[in-house]
């Protein structure tokens, strides 16, 4: 009996094994990406059936909407501040636990323990720690003398993203050890060996060995984090709704606040293009300065 | 002469070994205080959740429970749904999950084993997949799902997280396709097995720690999911656990803390175990690419 | 069992061909050698023959029947692969066994067919272990016993010996060739090894950049090689190689010995040279050396038996000799061809 030749029975296989996962992601990535470029410019409604265009309307609105700047500003402190933390803090810790000691596992499994649990459960434990009555934080911080009053953790404007970025950083910063780590364990033990035995000091060590190593990592991990902060949603809204007085209300809340609570579609997505687009040059910047620390070395 | 000689020999020794000591104490105490401010929350979760209620509104926290009590877990069974919440998040969490791993596996074993132009391409553009942020994608799922009736389904909430469990499993599981051998399934296919069989009989057996770990981490996601269930669902009877809880937040007046933290343990009690489950696999995996075929 | 034949087989890879008209008819129990450098496309031409790579031209014959078209598993051949692929998750049993399950044998004939390869191989006791628990010469029999079970019409092995250590080499060769006349296959041997060539093929088809070279008996190959290809690449040290001008002269260094040793025979070329060096090897002791006039200043080498008394010290100058009937000739050129004595030629 013959059967088809090897090369085309081969495409058919691959073709079919691929069919649904192209067909899905096509659906639920690429189509709503197009659909929203659509969307920003046309004024669709929630509930309405008509959705005229409008072409670029939406944007310039969206430029001279005060929350919107306001919403900027928001997203980039949210950023660099819980990003720069994480890094410092997740390099730090991941330098600690290379080395071997008694009980590193439980040390590990303790420190990768916030990344893993939902976010509305880390939301929920921090909210009742940081409760200006209940809360464990205030209590603490009165006993030692560092207040004189309870501290407005979430409720006042002027401290609310400070309490939002220590929550954050809490909840992904075990992301960066994990990263880190596994370079970390992938240096080849012999050239610090090398090292030492030509006298070199642990800073030393640290700085001609580990930090080389480390470099594409790090900076590729700042990358991710800072990708995936800039576009987190869940976390700042559970914990403030973006208030108090919008002064935690980043760009993702504020499109999320367009689009779901006063139903301008066509607006939010105008928003929400620019947020990608902002992010774009966001990662060019991130890009070219990365190209520089390589050149360097 | 070896006398001076032996003075300076046990002097340096003596530093030596302080300055290693002192090393280590230092190295310690920092694991120490890190370990504790790390997880001091879950564990005032998790000791909390075990108070009675009467403890909570004292003025003076305690550090333990003074009377270990398990009110409050059955407060949250008897006074809300939070029953029903649990079961949404597994059907949809486990919904996704397999989903994702039989197209995802298939789709990744496609990927690893075919090189045809298309395929690179289409790679790469799964890759793309997870630098768009859910708020962007949202929007247009959500008239997708208004127009197709599947408003305030638990079926939508499954596709949907598909979008992110999908890419996932795609992207992981061809490197640790790429790490088995051809040479397997083509000595498999010598020996009388059409492509299928090859690949059931001895791809899948040899994946399975990475279908596993994949697994996990869909799981996890769609477990944790909150914005496309907020979006997406509404009546109570298809809340899922991250919406039930997050719509108590706000409301902790009507809903005690201490059930709201009974709550929040038992939500995270699915996530840990699953941890423990591939911790080993999960730095191996990602750094050395799994299984050497013999 | 059955024949192979191949006939004016091709594969190209994009542009470049990685095997070009190949023609090779290996007969029913024979044991053929596929042997030439790395590149040189008999891996290629075996997966081509198991049906892993379709020809672009060409047919691939078992048993009389034209077999180019179909997938490996209607092929009935077997293949060997150079790590042995054993299913790692799978016993040693199961991995015997896998060839009949897939083909739904009952379980008792199977039984007894995977019983009966195990005790042919005697690696019965270790039927329950993994593949990981095996060394590299029980995993070779395993992979062996797993082709034989399904009685295949051709034997295909790629470098069965390039991953045992220098020592099992030696022996796991006799029990390839004592199992191979015990089965009466018929088999291809992939090899980049020129000894164990030699050692066990009925015949070898030598091969570089996806053509043949030549295909004879491993006497043909090596006491009249087709070129300069073969010439240097089976024997070890390889041919000596002198450029005349118009053609090239070859000897092997066996034959090069020193002139007394010949006595009063008559049809003897000289060999002048100098001598660079000697290696004491035990059995033997080659000597480095410069050919001096009347030939072209080359380096050589001749290898003398120990059982040969011979002094000599670097940088003497040594007269050997050659008899002509131990001479090739090969035109001029990159791969020359092998060609009858010229009119050229020295005497003497």
């Amino acid at each position: 009996m013959r059967n088809l030749t090897s090369e085309t029975e081969n495409r058919a296989i691959a073709a079919l094994a691929l069919l649904p996962s192209f067909v899905i992601l096509l659906v639920l990535v690429a189509l709503p990406t197009f659909s929203v470029a659509l969307y920003s410019l046309q004024d669709v409604q929630m509930g309405e059936a008509s959705h005229p265009f409008v072409g670029l309307e939406n944007f310039q609105w969206a430029l001279s909407y005060a929350p919107f700047w306001n919403a900027l500003t928001n997203t980039l402190v949210w950023v660099f501040g819980s990003v720069g933390i994480e890094m410092v803090v997740g390099v730090f810790i991941a330098l600690l636990l290379n080395k071997n000691f008694v009980g590193r596992g439980i040390a590990r499994a303790i420190v990768f323990a916030p990344y893993l649990i939902p976010t509305v459960v880390a939301v929920l434990v921090w909210r009742y720690m940081f409760h200006d009555v209940l809360g464990v934080v205030n209590y603490f911080l009165l006993k030692a003398g560092w207040i004189n009053e309870p501290v407005n953790w979430l409720s006042s404007p002027k401290i609310a993203m400070m309490t939002v970025i220590i929550v954050g950083v809490w909840k992904f910063f075990p992301f960066v050890v994990l990263a880190i780590l596994g370079v970390l364990q992938a240096i080849p033990q012999d050239q610090y060996e090398a090292a030492k035995i030509d006298g070199a000091s642990e800073w030393q060590q640290f700085w001609r060995i580990t930090l080389p190593h480390l470099m594409p990592i790090f900076l590729l991990t700042t990358l991710l984090r800072s990708i995936w902060t800039f576009h987190k949603f869940d976390i700042i809204y559970l914990l403030t709704g973006g208030g108090p007085v919008g002064s935690t209300t980043t760009l993702p809340v504020l499109v999320y606040q367009k689009a779901f609570a006063d139903f301008e579609i066509g607006r939010a997505s105008a928003l929400a293009f620019i947020t990608a687009f902002l992010l774009t040059i966001l990662l060019l910047i991130y890009f070219y300065l990365s190209k520089r620390v390589e050149a360097r070395q | 002469m070896s006398k001076s000689h032996s003075t300076s020999d046990h002097y340096l020794v003596a530093v030596t070994r302080l300055n290693e000591f002192s090393r280590t104490l230092t190295h310690a105490l920092l694991v120490l205080v890190i370990c504790t401010v790390v997880g001091f929350p879950l564990f005032w979760m998790v000791a909390s959740s075990f108070k009675p209620p009467s403890e909570f509104y004292s003025t003076v926290p305690t550090f333990f429970p003074n009377v270990w009590s398990l009110e409050n877990y059955r407060m949250l069974f008897s006074q809300t749904s939070f029953a029903s919440y649990f079961l949404n998040s597994l059907i949809v969490a486990v919904g996704a999950t397999s989903l994702s791993l039989v197209i995802g596996g298939l789709g990744a074993y496609a990927l690893s084993r075919f090189h045809f132009r298309v395929v690179r391409i289409f790679s790469q553009l799964t890759l793309l997949g997870y630098m768009l942020p859910e708020v962007l994608i949202v929007i247009p799922l959500y008239m997708y799902v208004l127009k197709l009736g599947l408003a305030d389904t638990l079926l939508s909430l499954i596709i949907s997280n598909m979008a992110f469990t999908l890419p996932l499993t795609l992207w992981y599981m061809r490197a640790y396709f790429n790490a088995i051998p051809i040479t397997l399934e083509e000595s498999a296919m010598v020996e009388g097995c059409t492509r299928l069989q090859a690949f059931w009989r001895v791809v899948v057996p040899l994946a399975l720690p990475g279908l596993v770990s994949t697994g996990v981490f869909a799981f996890n996601h769609a477990w944790n999911e909150f914005l496309f269930a907020l979006v997406f669902t509404s009546s109570e009877r298809n809340k899922v656990l991250t919406m039930g809880l997050a719509t108590w937040i706000g409301q902790d007046a009507i809903f005690s803390w201490g059930m709201l933290l009974s709550a929040a343990v038992l939500v995270t009690i699915p996530v840990m175990l699953f941890y423990l489950l591939v911790q080993k696999q999960l730095v191996v995996g990602l750094t050395s690419g799994g299984t050497k075929g013999e | 069992m059955a024949d192979l034949e191949l006939k004016e087989i091709s594969k190209q890879f994009d542009q470049q061909f990685a095997v070009r008209d190949i023609n090779l008819h290996v007969q029913n129990g024979e044991l053929v050698v596929l042997l030439g450098p790395s590149g040189c496309g008999k891996s290629t031409l075996m997966r081509l023959i198991a049906g892993l790579e379709t020809p672009t031209h060409g047919q691939v014959l078992i048993g009389g029947q034209d077999k180019t078209a179909l997938r490996p598993k209607d092929r009935n051949v077997a293949l060997v692969f150079q790590s042995y692929a054993l299913y790692p998750h799978l016993s040693i049993y199961e991995n015997i066994a896998f060839p009949l399950r897939v083909r739904g044998m009952p379980d008792k004939a199977l039984d007894e067919k995977v019983l009966w390869a195990a005790r042919l191989l005697d690696i019965e006791r270790l039927l329950q272990r993994k593949p990981r628990q095996t060394s590299g010469g029980e995993r070779q029999r395993t992979a062996l016993a797993r082709s034989l079970v399904r009685d295949p019409a051709v034997f295909l092995l790629d470098e069965p010996l390039s991953n045992l250590d220098a020592k099992m080499r030696h022996a796991a060769r006799e029990e390839l060739r004592s199992f191979q006349h015990q089965v009466k296959a018929t088999w291809i041997h992939v090899t980049h090894d020129q000894t164990e060539a030699m050692g066990l093929g009925d015949r070898i088809v030598v091969m570089d950049k996806g053509q043949v070279r030549q295909i004879g008996t491993p006497t043909e190959i090596y006491q009249h090689p087709a070129d300069t290809f073969v010439a240097t690449f089976v024997g070890s040290p390889p041919m000596n190689l002198i450029e005349m001008g118009d053609h090239i002269l070859g000897f092997r260094p066996e034959s090069c010995l020193p002139r007394a040793y010949f006595e009063n025979e008559s049809d003897l070329f000289k060999i002048c040279f100098q001598l660079q060096r000697a290696e004491y090897l035990g059995n033997e002791t080659l000597l480095y050396a410069l050919t001096q006039a009347p030939l072209n200043t080359t380096k050589m080498i001749a290898r003398i038996p120990s059982t040969l008394r011979l002094d000599v010290h670097p940088g003497d100058l040594c007269e050997f000799a050659v008899r002509s009937s131990d001479l090739r000739f090969f035109s001029a050129g990159e791969d020359g061809v092998k060609i009858d004595r010229p009119a050229s030629a020295l005497r003497g």
